[in-house]
C-alpha cells in the first residue's frame, strides 16, 4: 500500500471523531504512518463533520477532492454532503439513516434519493440494527464492515479489538465483521 | 544528548506542543480556553509539578507568563489566534523588556474558520513586535519546535511565538517525545531598571531589544531545509511545505528545487543560500504574505534578481489544501494538473450548522427571551451578541444575535447602537465571557447610563470550547453587577416560563429609568450536566393532545424533537436526555416526562 484516504462523515456526537482515532490508532500500532485530522469546539455541536485519515507514504493531513479511497458516512445526507472527496474509485459505507438538521422548515433528502445519487459509485447502504442488533454500537458495527471489506487487507482484528474499552464495542465490531462475510456478495449486487 | 524516552505514541499536535514543554522545564502554563488552542494546557494539567491556569482572559494568561518569566520561570501561555488580540498591550511590552526565563506563546489560528469570527494572520504580530514567530509542518515539528522556542526564548532572553493552526493542534499524528525535564521555576528578583517602562528605560530597552533582534537573527537561520536541485524553487512555510512535499512526490514532478522554514519571523536570512542559481520561487503559506513580503525584500537586500510568486497564485482565503497547492503548482510551472470534477452537483443538500445541543439552556433564555421583549413592549430591538455556544441564537428560530464581533463586544456595540438610534438594545453575553472583557464595558455602561437590558447566560462553565471552568462557578454574577452599580439585577430560571416575565419587568425598568439592568440567565451547561448525573426521565409527546401546530420543532427547535409525516411531534428516545425544557413550550400540554428523577439532578442543573 502506498497511501490510503479515509474520510469519516457524520454530525457532532455521533462518535465520528472517536471512529477516525480508533482507525488511526489501529494502523499506527502497525506501524504505519497515519495523520489524522478532527475538528472540535463550535463546529461539533450536532453540525456536519468530517474527519479525514490519511495512512501510508503521506505528509498532507487532509485528503484532497476525489482523494479518498473509503467514505464512511455515519448519516446519509452527510455521504451527499463530503462526496467530492470521494475517488471515482472509492467506495462508500452508507449508514441507513436520515437525520434531519435541526433547523426549521429545511427541505430533507429521503434515503432513496440519496442512494440514487450514490449510485454510481460502490455504495454499501448498512442497516445497523440488523448488524448489531438492539443492543450494539451503529458505528462500532459500520467499522466492523469496513475492516472485513478493507483493513483486514493490511491489519488484524486484534488490533480494533485491543482498542475499545468495553465488550458492547468488541461485540459490535465482531457483528460487523460477520455481517461483511455473510452479505458482501448480495451487498455488492445492489451497487 | 538527548534521548527519546519512548516509541513515537499518536497524538495531537496540541499534546505534542504540551510535551515539548515539559522536556523544557515548563513551569508555569496559563490560558485562556479557545478553538484549536484548548488541548494544551489540558494536557499540562495532568502534571501536577506544573503550575497551570485557566485564567480569565487572554491578556491576563500572558501576564501570568510574563510576570514568571521575570522571575526567571520557563513560562508557557496559550491562546487561539484572536486571544492574541486581547494579549498584545503587554504582549508587545515584552518584546521591549526581554524576559529573565523563557516565555513561549502559542497562539492557534483558525484558517477557513472552523469555530472563530477571523482567520487573520497572527505572524504580523511578529513582524510588529519583534517577536519571533515558529510556524511547526506537522505534529511532530509541533513537539520539537516548542523545544526550539524555549531554547531560543532563554538563550536571548526574549517571547518566542509559535504559530499552529487547526491542522497541527488537532491533528493525531505519531509523535516521538523528548523526555519530561523538572519545571524550573523562578526565583523572586527584581529589576526595574529593566522591566518598568517609563520613557527613560523604555528607550534603553528599545536599544536592546533591536539587539537581540539580531541575535534572534542569527540564532533561527538554521530553520530551513532543502530537497532537490533545479532552476525553479518552491517555498513552503509551515504546514504548506507539508502539502507541498507529498503534491511534488504524486504529481511525480522533480527538477524542482523544494524548500522548506518553520521560522516564519524572522525569515531565516541562509534562504538566500538555497536560492542561488534559481530563477523564480513560489512561496506557499497560509493567510497573508508575510514570508513572501520578508523573502522579496531579503532578496533586493543581496541584489537578487528571483522571480516571487506566491499569493497572486495561491490566493489568500481559506486553510491549505491540496488542490491549492496543485492549482498554484500548476500555475507557476506551466504544467496542466488534471483535477477530476466535481462528481455531482449538490447545492441543494441542507446545511447543517451546529445546533444548540438538547438540555440547553440557551434555547430555553432565547426562547423565553423573545416572548417577554413582546410582553414588555418591545417589537423590534437590536440583539447584540457576543461569543460562545450561544452565538448559535444567531440561526434560526431564534434570530436573536444581530452582531457578534470579539469577545465581550455585546456590551460596547449596544452602546453604540443606542447612542445613535435611541432603540434600546439587548446585550447577550455568557458568563466565561462576562469575566473576560465583559466587566471594562459594563462599567462604561453605568458610568455612561446606558439604557440596555444585558442577559447573561450563565452556564456555568466556558461550555464552547469543553466545559472549562468559569470565574462565575467563585463569583456570583449578580453581586458582581450590583458591584459595579448596576441598580436593576434579576436571576431567573430559563427552563421556567416566569423568566418571560423576568424579561419583560426588566424591560420596563430599562424604559422607566433610562439606565442598565441586568438578568442572570442561570443553569447549568446540559452536557456537564449529563457527564454527572445519569438521566433516567425521557420527554413524550401525546399524539392525541399535539395538534401538529409546529411550535417545539419549529420554533424551539430542540434536536430531540422531530417532525412526524402527520405534522405532529414525536421526540426522539436516544436523543432526549429528559430535561422537561420542551413541557412548558408545548400550549396545548402534550409533552409529558416519563421516569424517576435521578438522584442529584435538579443541584447538577443549578449548582
Amino acid at each position: 500500500m502506498d497511501k490510503l484516504s479515509v474520510l469519516i462523515a457524520g454530525i457532532g456526537g455521533q462518535g465520528v471523531v472517536t471512529a477516525g482515532r480508533i482507525i488511526a490508532e489501529a494502523f499506527s500500532v502497525k506501524g504505519f504512518k497515519v495523520f489524522e485530522a478532527e475538528t472540535h469546539g463550535l463546529s461539533q455541536r450536532g453540525g456536519a463533520v468530517n474527519v479525514h485519515v490519511r495512512i501510508g507514504n503521506v505528509d498532507g493531513p487532509l485528503i484532497s477532492k476525489s482523494g479518498a479511497d473509503i467514505l464512511i458516512a455515519l448519516e446519509a445526507t452527510e455521504a451527499l454532503r463530503n462526496i467530492e472527496y470521494l475517488s471515482n474509485h472509492g467506495a462508500i459505507f452508507l449508514n441507513a439513516s436520515v437525520k434531519p438538521p435541526s433547523l426549521p422548515k429545511v427541505k430533507v433528502y429521503q434515503l432513496s434519493e440519496i442512494t440514487e445519487i450514490l449510485k454510481r459509485w460502490r455504495t454499501y447502504v448498512l442497516d445497523c440494527n440488523e448488524i448489531v442488533g438492539e443492543t450494539g454500537r451503529c458505528n462500532t458495527g459500520i467499522l466492523g464492515v469496513v475492516y472485513q471489506a478493507s483493513f483486514s487487507k493490511y491489519l488484524d482484528k486484534d488490533d480494533f479489538l485491543t482498542l475499545f474499552k468495553d465488550q458492547v464495542n468488541r461485540d459490535s465490531f465482531l457483528a460487523g465483521i460477520r455481517y461483511w462475510e455473510k452479505m458482501k456478495y448480495l451487498l455488492t449486487e445492489t451497487m | 544528548m538527548i534521548m527519546l524516552v519512548s516509541k513515537p505514541k499518536l497524538m495531537l499536535g496540541n499534546e505534542a506542543i504540551a510535551y515539548g514543554a515539559l522536556a523544557s522545564g515548563v513551569a508555569i502554563a496559563a490560558g485562556y480556553p479557545g478553538t484549536p488552542s484548548t488541548e494544551i494546557i489540558e494536557t499540562l494539567m495532568r502534571f501536577r509539578d506544573v503550575y497551570t491556569e485557566w485564567s480569565s482572559n487572554e491578556k491576563v494568561a500572558f501576564e501570568t507568563g510574563f510576570g514568571a518569566a521575570m522571575m526567571g520561570a520557563r513560562a508557557l501561555v496559550t491562546m487561539k489566534h484572536v486571544g492574541m488580540n486581547v494579549a498584545s498591550d503587554s504582549l508587545m511590552s515584552s518584546s521591549y523588556t526581554g524576559v529573565s526565563g523563557a516565555l513561549v506563546i502559542v497562539s492557534a489560528g483558525d484558517p477557513g474558520m472552523w469555530s472563530s469570527q477571523s482567520e487573520q494572520d497572527i505572524r504580523h504580530y511578529g513582524l510588529m513586535g519583534m517577536i519571533p514567530v515558529l510556524e511547526p509542518f506537522n505534529p511532530q515539528s509541533a513537539h520539537d519546535l516548542t523545544v526550539e522556542a524555549f531554547n531560543l526564548s532563554s538563550s536571548v532572553g526574549h517571547p518566542v511565538i509559535i504559530s499552529t493552526n487547526t491542522r497541527i493542534s488537532h491533528v493525531r499524528s505519531q509523535v516521538n517525545v523528548l523526555p519530561k525535564q523538572p519545571p524550573i521555576y523562578g526565583k523572586f528578583q527584581k529589576d526595574p531598571g529593566k522591566y518598568s517602562l517609563v520613557p527613560e528605560i523604555a528607550k534603553r530597552d528599545r536599544e536592546e531589544q533591536l539587539n537581540r533582534w539580531e541575535k534572534i537573527k542569527s540564532l533561527t537561520s538554521h530553520l530551513v531545509e532543502s530537497h532537490g536541485d533545479g532552476e525553479v524553487a518552491i517555498l513552503g512555510v509551515g504546514i504548506s511545505y507539508s502539502y507541498v512535499r507529498e503534491a511534488l512526490r504524486t504529481l511525480n514532478i522533480d527538477q524542482v528545487k523544494i524548500v522548506g522554514t518553520s521560522c516564519s519571523v524572522p525569515l531565516p536570512y541562509t534562504i538566500i543560500d538555497e536560492l542561488i542559481g534559481v530563477e523564480k520561487v513560489l512561496v506557499i503559506e497560509e493567510l497573508d504574505p508575510v514570508v513572501e513580503n520578508q523573502l522579496k525584500a531579503l532578496l533586493i537586500d543581496n541584489g537578487l534578481h528571483i522571480r516571487v510568486e506566491g499569493k497572486n497564485l495561491t490566493g489568500y482565503a481559506g486553510e491549505m489544501t491540496f488542490e491549492r497547492v496543485h492549482r498554484s503548482i500548476s500555475k507557476f510551472l506551466g504544467v496542466t494538473i488534471e483535477e477530476e470534477e466535481s462528481p455531482i452537483n449538490l447545492t441543494e443538500v441542507p446545511r447543517r450548522p451546529p445546533a444548540m445541543c438538547p438540555g440547553c439552556p440557551h434555547r430555553s433564555s432565547f426562547f423565553f427571551l423573545k416572548k417577554g421583549l413582546t410582553l414588555g413592549g418591545i417589537q423590534s430591538t437590536f440583539y447584540s451578541g457576543d461569543i460562545g455556544c450561544y452565538s448559535l441564537g444567531v440561526l434560526p428560530p431564534f434570530n436573536e444575535q444581530d452582531s457578534l464581533v470579539s469577545m465581550g463586544s455585546s456590551l460596547g456595540i449596544a452602546n453604540g447602537v443606542y447612542r445613535s438610534t435611541h432603540v434600546i438594545p439587548v446585550a447577550i453575553i455568557g458568563d466565561s465571557t462576562f469575566f473576560h472583557t465583559g466587566l471594562p464595558a459594563l462599567a462604561n455602561a453605568v458610568y455612561n447610563k446606558l439604557p440596555v437590558l444585558i442577559v447573561v447566560l450563565d452556564n456555568r462553565s466556558t461550555a464552547m470550547t469543553g466545559q472549562q471552568g468559569s470565574p462565575s462557578l467563585v463569583i456570583d454574577i449578580a453581586d458582581a453587577a450590583k458591584g459595579i452599580g448596576v441598580k436593576y439585577v434579576e436571576i431567573g430560571d430559563p427552563f421556567d416560563p416566569s423568566f418571560a416575565k423576568t424579561v419583560s419587568k426588566a424591560v420596563e425598568w430599562v424604559k422607566k429609568n433610562q439606565s442598565p439592568a441586568l438578568i442572570v440567565a442561570k443553569r447549568a451547561c446540559a452536557l456537564e450536566v449529563i457527564d454527572k448525573v445519569k438521566p433516567t426521565q425521557v420527554a413524550f409527546v401525546d399524539p392525541n393532545k399535539c395538534t401538529g401546530c409546529t411550535i417545539c420543532y419549529d420554533y424551539f427547535t430542540c434536536p430531540a424533537i422531530l417532525k412526524r409525516d402527520d405534522k405532529k411531534a414525536i421526540i426522539s428516545q436516544q436523543d432526549c436526555i429528559g430535561c422537561g425544557a420542551c413541557v412548558p413550550v408545548c400550549p396545548f400540554n402534550a409533552i409529558r416526562l416519563e421516569g424517576d428523577k435521578p438522584e442529584g439532578w435538579d443541584q447538577a442543573w443549578t449548582s
